[in-house]
Formats: C-alpha cells, sequence, structure tokens
C-alpha cells in the first residue's frame, strides 16, 4: 500500500503523533469512562472529605506484598486534617465489583479496571469536599468537556460552509454584506459575548436541554471564522481553470460546489476543526468554573475546576486542581496536533 | 461557422468597492473576424494584446462591451483548452470523471456510460486506456493536457479554443501536443482558434494568421503569406525576433525601441506609433482601419498601405 | 589562451524526500572559460536550474550536494572550491563574484521598497561604500541597463514597472559588483518575444564591456546558437552532450539533441506541407530508478547495450557525448 505523502509527512512529526494518541486514549476513555472509573462521579464517601491521594506501595515492612494502599485516618475533622496509619492496609486489585453502572451507557455492569479488595475507598488524586473521587469525576468529566468541543465546532463548520460558501459563489454585494456582519461577530469579545447569550437563557432547564444549548452558544462565535475562510476558499477556487472548464461544460452550480470546490479543502476543514477545538474547550471550562455552564449533577472539567475558586481550599487541598492539567493537556495537544497536520498537508513544508 | 463583429471589452479600473476612478483598461477595441468549418484561426500576440480576453469573451465567460458573436448553426458547442495542464485538472477526481465531464453534464450520457466513454476518449488522445481510475497526479505535463484535450473534445464541439496549449510544457513534449491538435481536428473536424505568443507555433497549426497587437487585429493572412510577406511593421518585429535555429539571425542585434503599450491611457492615432520604425505624421493622428490589401485574404491595418 | 575561470567536478545533487530520493544532478562535470558565454539547456527535470543553485550553495533540506563534489573558482592564481565553503565565506561570494538574475524578476525584488535602493544594495552588503555611494552607483547602473529617466525610476517601486524594464533593473543590481561570473537562470523565458531580444542584446553588450563570463540557462535551444559560446545539453540529471554552439547546432552527436532540434517548430513550417517532428513518450519523473542511458526508453537507435548500463562521455576533437552510438 502506497502512502500519501501528508501521511509520510505526519508520520514523522513525533510530538505530533504522541499528541494524536494521547487525544485517541483521551476519547477512547471517555467511551470506557464506567469501567475505567473505580466510582460513580457522584459517588460520595461523607467521611472522606478531602482526603488526600492515595500512594500505591509494593512492599509492607520489608515484605513484597503486592499493590496497596495504608489507610488514611481523620486527624482534624474540622480541617479536614489526614494522617497515614501504616497499621491498616487495603490490597488493590485488577478488575474488582463496585458501583453499578451501564456499559456504553447499555449494558449493565459491575466490574471496574482496579479498586481494593476490601471495598474500603481508594482515591489516587484524592478526594473533594463530599469525598468523591477526582480520578472517577474527571475521568467522567471527559464526556461532557471532549464532546461538547467537536459537536459545537461541527455545528459552527456546517455553518461557516454554508454562509462562507454562499458567500464566495455569489459574490457581489451579497458576499459584501455576510463578511461585514461576520467581521462584527469576530469583533465581538468572545468571552463576554457567551455570557451574554447565557444570560438570555431561560434558568429552569434539563441538563440535556442545558449541554444543546451551552454548545450552541459556543458555536457562534466560532461559525463566523470559519465563514469568513471558506469564503476566501471558494472565492480562489471559483476561478480554477477546472471550475471554469465545468461552467464552460454547463455543470450547475451545485454540482460544481460539490465536485470541485468542496474536495478541494477537506484537509483545511481538519485543520479548522482541530484548531478550534481547544477554543471550545477552553470556553465551555471558563463558563462552567463561574457556575453558568455545566452545573450538578452533571461533570464536566470546567465544572471541577471551580471547586478550586477558594484560594484557601487550593492552599490546603492543591489535588482539587488536578482538573486544570487536564484541559492544559487536552489543548496542548490538539494545537500541536493541528500544527503538525497543518505542515503535513502544506506542500511547501517539509 | 463563427462570425465575430466588432467586438470591444473595456475592464473598469477600480480600486474598491467605493473607488470612482473612470480609467478603463481598453482590452479589446473593435475585433472582427470569421471562422470556418474544419478551419484553424491563429491569434499571435505579446502579452497584453487582448487574446486572452478575446477567447474568454467568445466563450461567454465575460459579456463584451459591444459588438456580436454568431455562431452557425446556433447550437454549435465550443470547448476550451488552458494553458496550464496543472491548474485546469481537479487534482481530487480521477481521470474517466474529469474526461468524461462535459458529456455527463450535457446529459449526454448516463452514469454507467462513464468507463467506456472515458476509454474511448483516452485511446483518441493516446493514452492508454485502463488509466481512467489515475488521477491528475500521477500525469506529467504532456499527458495532463492530453487529458484536457480528450475532456476538450468529448462532447463533439464545433469550436476548440485552444490558449497557449503548449507554452507550459517541456520543449520535447511540445510538438507532441500540436500534432495530436491537428490529427484531432483531420478525424473530428472541429475548429480551432488557437492562441499563442509564439509565431512560429502559429503559423505551423493554422489556417489564417491574425496578429493582435494593442487590442486591435493588425494583420491577417494564410501562414504562408504572412511569413513570406508580411506587411504590418509589427509582424515584421514578431518574424525577426522569433529564435530559428540554423538561420544565425542574431536577435540580440536587432534594435527595438520603445515599450509594451499602455492600454489604460490609449491615444488617437496608431498604437504601435511609438514604437514604429517607418512611422509616418498620420500615424500619430488617426488608427488605421482593417483594410485588405492586393491579395483579398492578406489584410492590414497600417497607413503604409492604405 | 583562455583560462578556466570556473571548474565543476562531479557534481552531484540529491534531494532527501519523504518517499524517495531524487538525484537532480548526477556527477556533472564542466567549466566555464573567461569571457565565454556558456549556455546549460535541459527540459524540467533535467537539473539545470538546481546545478546553479549548487554552484551558489543555495540548496536547502531535503537537498544536498554530496561532498565530494567539487566547485573550483579562480581566485587569483589558485582555486577555491566552493562547496568546501562556511555560509559566511560563501556570502562574500555570492553577488559579489558571482551574481545570478531569475525567470521572474517580479518575485526577486522587494515590493515594498524602492528600486534605486535595490539595485546598489550589493555594493553595501560587500563594504564596497556607503548607502549614498551606493545609490549613486545605482543610478549609473540604471543607465548603463538603458532605462529611460534612470533617476525617475529609481524611485519606483517594483510594481510599477513592466517585465522587461525589472529584468534591466535585476541585470544592473547582478552588474553592482563586476562579478566574475553572471547566472542567468532563464532570464528571458517570462517575457515576451520583442523584450526577449531586448535583454539578450543587453546581456551581451554588458558581457563585452566587462568581460565577465555567463552561464545561460534555457530550455531553448533555438536562443543559444549565435548567442553562446558554448552548450551543455542536460536530461534527467546528466551531461548528454557538450560543445561549441555552433557545432552542436548545425552537428548534433546525440539522438536527443537530434531529436530536440528536429521537434522545435521553424517559422516557415505549414499546417499539410510539413510535420514536425515528435519525440515519443515523456522526460523521465523525478526520483524514477533510471537504468541504462536516462533517454534510451524514448530514443530511436536503443539498443540492448542502451537498456542495460548508461553510456560514459566520450570526449573527442572539443566535443562530449554520452552515447554509444556517437561515433560508430
Amino acid at each position: 500500500m502506497k502512502h500519501s505523502i501528508p501521511y509520510l509527512k505526519f508520520r514523522r512529526k513525533k510530538l505530533g503523533m504522541l499528541c494524536f494518541w494521547i487525544l485517541v486514549v483521551m476519547y477512547l476513555s471517555f467511551i470506557f469512562e464506567g469501567f475505567l472509573a473505580p466510582y460513580q462521579p457522584n459517588t460520595k464517601f461523607k467521611s472522606k472529605s478531602y482526603q488526600p491521594p492515595h500512594a500505591i506501595h509494593m512492599f509492607h515492612d520489608g515484605k513484597f506484598i503486592g499493590p496497596f494502599v495504608y489507610e488514611y485516618e481523620m486527624a482534624n475533622p474540622f480541617y479536614k486534617k489526614y494522617r497515614t496509619d501504616r497499621t491498616v492496609l487495603h490490597k488493590l486489585s485488577l478488575f474488582v465489583k463496585g458501583d453499578d453502572y451501564r456499559l456504553f451507557g447499555l449494558i449493565p455492569a459491575r466490574t471496574h479496571l482496579f479498586g481494593t479488595t476490601d471495598g474500603e475507598p481508594v482515591f489516587l488524586l484524592g478526594a473533594d469536599r463530599l469525598g468523591r473521587d477526582m480520578l472517577s469525576r474527571i475521568i467522567c468529566g471527559a464526556k461532557i468537556s471532549l464532546t461538547i468541543g467537536f459537536v459545537s465546532i461541527l455545528t459552527a463548520l456546517l455553518g461557516g460552509i454554508l454562509i462562507g460558501g454562499i458567500s464566495g459563489y455569489i459574490g457581489g454585494m451579497t458576499d459584501w454584506s455576510i463578511m461585514r456582519f461576520c467581521e462584527v461577530i469576530i469583533l465581538l469579545p468572545t468571552f463576554y459575548f457567551f455570557l451574554f447569550l447565557r444570560s438570555i437563557l431561560p434558568a429552569d432547564i434539563t441538563p440535556a436541554q442545558k449541554f444543546f444549548y451551552i454548545t450552541l452558544i459556543l458555536a457562534i462565535p466560532s461559525w463566523a471564522g470559519s465563514a469568513r475562510g471558506i469564503r476566501n476558499w471558494v472565492l480562489s477556487l471559483k476561478n480554477a481553470d477546472y471550475v471554469t472548464s465545468a461552467r464552460l461544460s454547463g455543470r450547475k452550480p451545485i454540482a460544481i460546489l460539490l465536485k470541485h470546490i468542496i474536495p478541494q479543502i477537506r484537509s483545511i476543514l481538519i485543520l479548522d476543526i482541530t484548531l478550534s477545538v481547544p477554543g471550545v474547550i477552553l470556553g465551555e471550562a471558563g463558563l462552567s468554573f463561574l457556575n453558568l455552564g455545566i452545573t450538578e449533577p452533571s461533570v464536566s472539567w470546567g465544572m471541577l475546576m471551580s471547586a478550586a475558586m477558594d484560594i484557601n481550599v487550593l492552599r490546603q487541598y492543591p489535588w482539587v486542581l488536578w482538573p486544570a492539567f487536564v484541559i492544559i493537556l487536552t489543548v496542548f495537544c490538539f494545537f500541536t496536533l493541528g500544527y503538525s497536520l497543518k505542515d503535513a498537508f502544506d506542500p511547501k513544508a517539509l | 461557422m463563427l462570425t465575430v463583429k466588432d467586438l470591444v471589452k473595456h475592464y473598469p479600473l477600480k480600486a474598491g468597492r467605493f473607488s470612482t476612478s473612470a480609467d478603463k483598461i481598453h482590452a479589446l477595441n473593435g475585433v472582427s473576424f470569421t471562422l470556418g468549418k474544419k478551419q484553424t484561426l491563429g491569434i499571435v500576440g505579446e502579452s497584453g494584446c487582448g487574446k486572452s480576453t478575446l477567447a474568454k469573451t467568445i466563450l461567454g465567460i465575460q459579456n463584451p462591451d459591444s459588438g456580436s458573436i454568431t455562431l452557425e448553426p446556433k447550437e454549435t458547442k465550443m470547448q476550451y483548452i488552458f494553458q496550464d495542464p496543472y491548474l485546469s485538472l481537479n487534482p481530487k477526481m480521477q481521470v474517466k470523471d474529469i474526461i468524461t465531464e462535459p458529456l455527463l453534464a450535457a446529459k449526454m450520457i448516463t452514469k454507467s456510460e462513464i468507463p467506456d466513454e472515458a476509454e474511448h476518449l483516452l485511446e483518441l488522445v493516446g493514452l492508454p486506456k485502463d488509466w481512467g481510475s489515475k488521477y491528475p497526479h500521477e500525469f506529467s505535463g504532456g499527458q495532463r493536457q492530453r487529458i484536457c484535450i480528450g475532456r476538450a473534445i468529448s462532447s463533439r464541439p464545433g469550436i476548440v479554443i485552444c490558449d497557449e496549449p503548449v507554452s507550459s510544457l517541456d520543449v520535447s513534449i511540445q510538438s507532441q501536443i500540436l500534432n495530436l491538435l491537428l490529427e484531432l481536428q483531420d478525424k473530428l473536424e472541429i475548429s480551432y482558434i488557437f492562441i499563442a505568443h509564439n509565431i512560429a507555433v502559429v503559423l505551423y497549426m493554422s489556417d489564417t494568421v491574425s496578429v493582435m497587437y494593442a487590442g486591435y487585429i493588425v494583420e491577417s493572412a494564410p501562414p504562408q503569406e504572412l511569413y513570406a510577406n508580411p506587411m504590418h511593421p509589427y509582424t515584421k518585429l514578431l518574424l525577426s525576433v522569433v529564435p530559428e535555429i540554423g538561420k544565425n539571425k542574431r536577435i540580440f542585434e536587432q534594435k527595438i525601441t520603445g515599450e509594451v503599450p499602455d492600454l489604460i491611457h490609449m491615444e488617437a492615432g496608431c498604437p504601435f506609433y511609438s514604437r514604429c520604425p517607418v512611422h509616418k505624421e498620420i500615424c500619430r493622428k488617426a488608427n488605421p482601419q482593417l483594410k485588405p490589401g492586393e491579395k483579398n485574404d492578406h489584410s492590414c491595418a497600417c497607413w503604409l498601405y492604405q | 589562451m583562455k583560462e578556466k575561470i570556473l571548474e565543476v567536478k562531479d557534481l552531484t545533487t540529491r534531494f532527501y524526500m519523504v518517499d524517495r530520493e531524487v538525484t537532480a544532478v548526477d556527477s556533472l562535470s564542466f567549466s566555464l572559460c573567461s569571457h565565454e558565454i556558456l549556455a546549460i539547456i535541459g527540459e524540467s527535470g533535467s537539473g539545470k536550474s538546481v546545478t546553479n543553485l549548487s554552484i551558489m550553495k543555495l540548496i536547502d533540506e531535503p537537498g544536498k550536494v554530496l561532498p565530494e563534489s567539487q566547485i573550483l573558482l579562480k581566485s587569483g592564481d589558485h582555486y577555491i572550491d566552493l562547496n568546501k565553503l562556511s555560509e559566511k565565506e560563501m556570502e562574500m561570494i555570492r553577488g559579489n563574484r558571482i551574481s545570478m538574475i531569475f525567470q521572474e524578476p517580479s518575485a526577486s525584488f522587494n515590493p515594498l521598497f524602492r528600486l534605486g535602493g535595490q539595485v546598489g544594495e550589493s555594493l553595501r552588503l560587500h563594504g564596497k561604500g556607503s548607502k549614498e555611494d551606493a545609490y549613486k552607483a545605482a543610478l549609473e547602473l540604471l543607465e548603463q541597463v538603458h532605462i529611460p529617466n534612470s533617476k525617475m525610476r529609481a524611485q519606483d517601486y517594483p510594481f510599477q514597472m513592466s517585465g522587461g524594464m525589472l529584468q534591466r533593473m535585476m541585470i544592473a543590481q547582478a552588474l553592482a559588483c563586476h562579478p566574475d561570473i553572471l547566472i542567468a537562470d532563464e532570464p528571458t523565458t517570462a517575457l515576451d518575444v520583442t523584450t526577449q531580444a531586448q535583454i539578450l542584446g543587453l546581456l551581451k553588450e554588458k558581457q563585452k564591456e566587462t568581460g565577465m563570463s555567463i552561464i545561460f540557462i534555457t530550455h531553448d535551444l533555438a536562443l543559444v546558437e549565435d548567442f553562446c559560446d558554448r552548450i551543455i545539453i542536460l536530461y534527467a540529471g546528466s551531461l548528454m552532450e557538450e560543445g561549441p554552439a555552433r557545432d552542436v547546432i548545425s552537428n548534433p552527436m546525440h539522438p536527443y539533441t537530434k531529436d530536440l532540434l528536429r521537434s522545435i517548430p521553424k517559422p516557415g513550417m505549414f499546417k499539410g506541407q510539413d510535420t514536425l517532428f515528435a519525440i515519443p513518450g515523456k522526460v523521465p519523473d523525478p526520483g524514477q530508478i533510471i537504468q541504462g542511458c536516462p533517454y534510451a526508453k524514448r530514443c530511436r537507435f536503443c539498443t540492448a547495450e542502451c537498456m542495460e548500463s548508461k553510456p560514459l562521455i566520450i570526449e573527442k576533437n572539443g566535443r562530449k557525448v554520452r552515447c554509444f552510438h556517437a561515433y560508430s
């Protein structure tokens, strides 16, 4: 099998490849979230409020006994200070039975990737105020945070293709008006625009509705950018010799758009998606951080971050900041992947 | 078959939507000719002489400001062969779809007939007939131009306009393409309008050659006649600077004055006046009309002969 | 006796692409004498432009001039190998001892600066005068290349110039430091035929005045017959034929040269009366592995020997030819 040049070029970008696989793992992980997460995101362990992360040990008293964690003992219930109790230990094991969940949202199951054999909770990334496992919550939060990026960019792109395509193909006054309108949208300060749109939403809506509205809100500023880009491409391709040739042969405009113009901008669209998704992920995180986006009982990374809003909490229980790290990693991966793809598609770059 | 009368096309020179500049590029300033069946009209001229504008106007990509284009019979199809075969083939389409596109657009065939028709067309332009499922990037420049020719002739057009069809090809490929065009003309009875800057190529391809300068046809004659007895000073200049093997022409010693004409600020007299070595007083004041000379098929627009 | 001012030995330039290796120039040797115009002729992929970029050390990644290549430039009474010079030392050669002009003059000038300043720039870069000196010299150069109203035109920006005028400007720029060698890479291809004749005339005139040598790269065999002293014909990165211009044109020895000469339309050939000879096949793709003579597949005289091994260059009577059948 002969590979295409962009593929060969992309394969040489080590960092781009790494980011690609990290993202693949992330997206796969939210499909298997119930299995990967040791607990359900809202399972509370009341006595374990703000418990620090467990360290995994292998040796007890100099003897190898396999992976286990030591018990954390509440030392100060008021300040939620814990002390390691080196006498009580909980063995870890793979594939243990735990909370009920539905695999792929369908199949009822109880097996989790790992857990303690005695049913005591284990918190590899610590616990939050209500004693919920941070790791489980991050894994489950990925579902909303990662899908919202894609869904809203795809929505925006659909709008962008439609409006940009019309604008570029018709040209003239239509084009001019549409483009000036797009520029106004682009000029609006994005985040305040999110806030404004959010403020006009009704207060009593279900989580599913909320997800839908937030997706739309995030899509609105980005369609304008896509529309401009696509319009420029359509405009330049409209005068390509092969398009002229098709017009001379009497091809209909819609056939020209579908057969001659859209296929050329496929790689541009892929780039547009990879480079726009991080912006939307950050937008969602920002809204949720301010409690204006996703709220309890749904879980998203931005919403998890809102727990870190209080500087005192942050100082005493730094592990509540884990979601921020995951957001940064995701955004970094998307951008690196995007720029690697850009180089790979660019016939002039090496 | 095709009669073009007094074609005029001026492009307004505008800097932007709100510009009010009244300047115009005088691309075509009254061009007339006729083209017969199975004939080739060669058009030769330098950049900016209006030859590409002429092609676009005849094809209807642009509307002329004035003048008429009459086809006989009315439903005669026209097709176009572009200069750069790297730009005129859609890189994302298979060759069989490219080459049959005009047929499909005109509903002359159905989708299921594409492979058979493509095989036939590929064979006609001298390519292996089983290459239909390849993509343009797998072809060399000359092969791509063959595909373009195949596409142009697929719907059996009466007239094919070739705009510099070989000037972007390798020297060793050019003659292949020229000969292919001649062969297809013979087989399919096509008329060509053959546009090029190289007068040697135009002389070889045409039944009638028109020399264009600054949006005017300044001389028109059969190639043998034009080559043997050029009348217009510009034609003489063109013939004297075309490189010719084995003739020891020393073209670098030719005295050539002046520059290409300014198409924005056109003055009254003959457009070639400023470069003409034999200009007279009248040349500055009035523009000569294209008039038949002693021989009926040889016409020239120059005060020397009027 | 003419002395060799530039001697290229076994020049091999290879491009390491993602999916293949392309040998653009394959162990090419030639020399350039003083006061000589040498034409390098070839089609796309023949390596003619890569040759000149290799001489100037302007080959970028993924391309590489192989280390065994030698590019000897006469410097005083000895030769220096340009291939072994550092980038810094090479900067002292470029634009100073060897200048270049290109096919697209509009692409070689910065569109944001006035032309006068750009024409004299190399003088300033090579420490041969201040900004004012360079500008004065530039005005003089513009006059030398016959630009009318040179004082006014020096104030113009590149977009205000016609192609022919810009090409004159580029020649003026190239001549600023009185180079020993001028490399002209298809300098007239983008120009109209009348302008082409003017530019050729200008090059010839300047060459006679300054005594520099010119490497004239072109695809147009018809152009060089009386303009150049010697011709090198390249095909697919290899030298096919070399000799005095007139001899090569009137008595070509390599089948490729013969075919090429026959396939160029001449004025005075007419449809129905004459048939233009067409070379069958196509130029080899870059990176295509060629066994035997690169031209074998298209050659009328091809024998089994030609398909098997690449012929060596036969040197005889001041001519070089790479063909088994040249003298048989």
